[in-house]
């Protein structure tokens, strides 16, 4: 017996084990209560302040909406707890705080979210736990997805960097590798190929800039596998292999041989010294990230079956909820008109800065590369993957829910056609009921729209050398601007964050 | 059959009023060790505690105080020792732990030794220098460099490394920590001890 059929038994049951009237009021009241809760403002709803503030660059404005949500006077103060939403409004203060240039504090946010905050996978037994992850009500734990998570010790890398902290960005280093290893079965890392470059780039970075050459080798050699990479060319890295004697035998899950042109080229070269290295590639070496744009976020909208009977077929997971037999009586019950629409949240971009290409100038002169990493189409992969199971298990809740609307009216119907005064007053109670059991499941198919809000869509990459002295740093995005001037003394590694230019 | 269309609402309204009661009865608050003897009991983290700490101390201070190194200070004249800060080799942020354990160390290196110890971060330029490139640290020639500037002859420093794992939502970190005393001029080190702690996060 198929899961389906096996479902359309529960009004049986239930109108068996209760008197009629007293079955439903439960329910009905349960639907009640629901209604009324799932009038409350959504994430995406309580955060449109502050995305609209950071849309017009008024950070200040954007980040005192946040301390209102985390119940704190001022942003030198932690929330007392992480419940209700508050890791979330933590994460989005720590993004705010480090535009703001205020890199202790926001690695100080980040620190505190990364302790408690949790994640979902996308394999596996990770898409058994997407139901709980998109239709738990939004009071339950966050749940962050693989772009997030791996993001979350990403920038703070980028905080530390800039705060001068090696250490602390080691240890963030370290965070983000042991996680990446966890994130890096197939699936996953095509979803957030960027990403993982993004995060084994600045993890290169932080290794050569504390002198552990081998280790730089490993994560740079990573990044340039991944296609993130600033350079024209891969001397830095090839120096590196060079210096160090690194083969890549760790890198195998970029089907890495032997015969690479990378290690093949670098075989071939004379050993390099330290010195010799950091004569070539650490003086004056600076590093400037431009995180531009806002990522897409969530929204509750109400999309056709045909697009959700579709959309639920791009994730391999989806058969986790939809068998086959249910997708068949999905589009039965579709074409007969029962269910037409479904509850759920989509991505938008709807009242978000468009992306724009980042210029970099240094006293003047342009920069002429650069890497982009791009986080929204990441976003965009990495939930497609979590919505088209979800999409997957809300259809199999709507086919639940319409069989059991259908059979609370047939019970109504029975109980019409029997007569008499108290029956009537049982069928209406039974038509309530099969209201309250539909309403009662829509409402818990409440979307969750949260996400990380602020998050940029792109991050630019540009790797400079410059002689010794002060210089001007130039970032332009689209109509807006910023510089700063650096003092390059000696090869002491500088990481520049430009992120105000939303 | 006759059949009650009249609701049980009183069990709801008792269950509802229960639920706010306990609601209650959950909000958080302070409290100091004295009136929760079991306060420092509780694991909070997958970082070093007070409970850890101790642990750590115990491991080395006994094995420190009775090496050779030390006995030979005390037999010779009083040599110029500094505690330099240890290396977090971790994936967790331990930094500040890790001073306080050392400065556990410089307590009973001043009072019960007879080195003369000098502490590194009452010298504002070496500190920044040292915050900077902590990662070079172990690099001798710039040992020699601290230790001439502050006239030391040994450095009592360590290193912590980590194993860490992740799986599902469960997580677990084995911390592997290295307590030394390094000869400044040569480099050489004269005791080294071991000491391991694990901690995780069950389900």
């Amino acid at each position: 017996m198929s899961a389906f059929s096996s479902l359309t038994t529960l009004p049986q049951h239930m109108l068996s084990a209760c008197t009629p009237a007293s079955k439903f009021w439960p329910a009905v009241l349960v639907a009640a209560l629901l209604l009324v809760m799932s009038g409350c403002a959504s994430y995406t709803d309580t955060l449109r302040p502050t995305r609209q503030s950071l849309s017009v660059g008024d950070a200040e404005s954007a980040i005192a909406e946040l301390n209102t949500r985390l119940e704190v006077d001022a942003t030198s103060e932690l929330p007392a707890n992480l419940k209700e939403n508050r890791a979330l409004f933590l994460l989005e203060r720590a993004t705010l705080l480090q535009a703001a240039g205020e890199y202790e504090q926001a690695a100080r946010d980040l620190m505190h979210v990364d302790d408690h905050l949790e994640w979902v996978d996308l394999s596996g037994e990770g898409a058994a736990q997407v139901m709980r992850f998109i239709y738990s009500d939004d009071s339950g734990g966050y749940r962050a997805p693989a772009h997030e998570r791996l993001l979350l010790n990403t920038q703070n890398m980028i905080n530390f960097l800039a705060a001068g902290r090696l250490g602390s960005a080691r240890v963030e280093a370290r965070r983000f590798y042991v996680l990446a290893r966890f994130f890096i079965d197939e699936g996953t890392r095509e979803l957030v190929p960027g990403i993982l470059g993004l995060g084994y780039y600045l993890s290169g970075a932080t290794y050569e800039a504390s002198g552990e050459y081998e280790n730089a080798a490993r994560f740079y050699a990573r990044a340039y596998l991944s296609g993130v990479w600033p350079e024209a060319g891969p001397e830095r890295l090839e120096d590196l292999i060079a210096l160090t004697g690194y083969r890549g035998r760790d890198l195998q899950d970029f089907g890495v041989e032997d015969d690479h042109p990378l290690f093949f080229s670098a075989r071939s070269r004379e050993r390099l010294s330290g010195a010799e290295y950091r004569a070539r590639h650490q003086q004056g070496d600076v590093l400037v990230v431009v995180q531009s744009g806002l990522s897409p976020y969530r929204q509750a909208a109400r999309v056709g079956m045909d697009w959700a009977l579709g959309y639920s077929q791009y994730s391999p997971y989806s058969g986790v909820y939809l068998s086959s037999d249910q997708r068949r009586k999905a589009m039965s019950l579709h074409a007969s008109g029962v269910f037409n629409t479904l509850n759920f949240p989509v991505l938008t971009t709807e009242g978000l800065p468009p992306r724009r290409q980042v210029g970099l100038s240094v006293d003047g002169r342009v920069a002429p590369h650069s890497a982009r990493v791009n986080v929204a189409d990441q976003v965009h992969a990495s939930w497609t993957m979590i919505g088209a199971t979800a999409a997957a298990a809300a259809i199999s809740r709507a086919v639940v829910r319409a069989v059991a609307g259908e059979a609370s009216r047939a019970a109504t119907d029975a109980a019409l056609r029997h007569g008499g005064t108290e029956a009537s007053a049982a069928g209406a109670l039974g038509f309530l009921a099969g209201l309250a059991v539909k309403g009662t499941m829509s409402a818990l198919d409440t979307p969750d729209t949260r996400s990380w809000t602020t998050l940029a869509a792109d991050i630019d990459l540009f790797r400079i050398k410059l002689p010794a002295g002060r210089h001007t740093i130039a970032v332009d995005v689209g109509p807006h601007d910023d510089k700063r001037v650096v003092d390059v003394l000696s090869d002491e590694f500088v990481l520049l964050n430009f992120s105000a230019l939303r | 059959m006759k059949t009650s269309t009249a609701f049980p609402l009183r069990p709801l309204l008792l269950s509802v009023l229960l639920l706010a009661t306990l609601s209650a009865c959950g909000s958080p608050q302070y409290v100091r060790d004295t009136e929760e003897p079991r306060l420092d009991d509780y694991t909070m983290s997958l970082r070093f505690d007070r409970e850890d700490l101790n642990r750590l101390y115990d491991d080395n201070i006994d094995e420190l105080m009775s090496s050779s190194i030390v006995r030979q200070w005390d037999r010779g004249d009083s040599p110029v020792v500094a505690i330099f800060p240890m290396r977090n080799e971790t994936s967790e942020h331990i930094g500040q732990q890790l001073d306080t354990l050392l400065s556990k160390f410089e307590t009973d290196l001043v009072n019960q030794t007879a080195a003369s110890v000098v502490s590194w971060e009452s010298q504002p330029d070496l500190l920044n220098e040292v915050r900077r490139q902590q990662s070079d640290a172990y690099d001798p020639t710039r040992l020699a460099a601290y230790g001439r500037q502050l006239g030391a002859q040994y450095f009592v420093t360590g290193k912590v490394y980590d194993v860490a794992d992740r799986d599902e939502d469960e997580r677990r970190v084995q911390y592997f920590m290295f307590v030394q005393v390094i000869n400044v001029s040569t480099g050489q080190i004269h005791f080294q001890n071991e000491s391991a702690i694990t901690k995780g996060l069950i389900r």
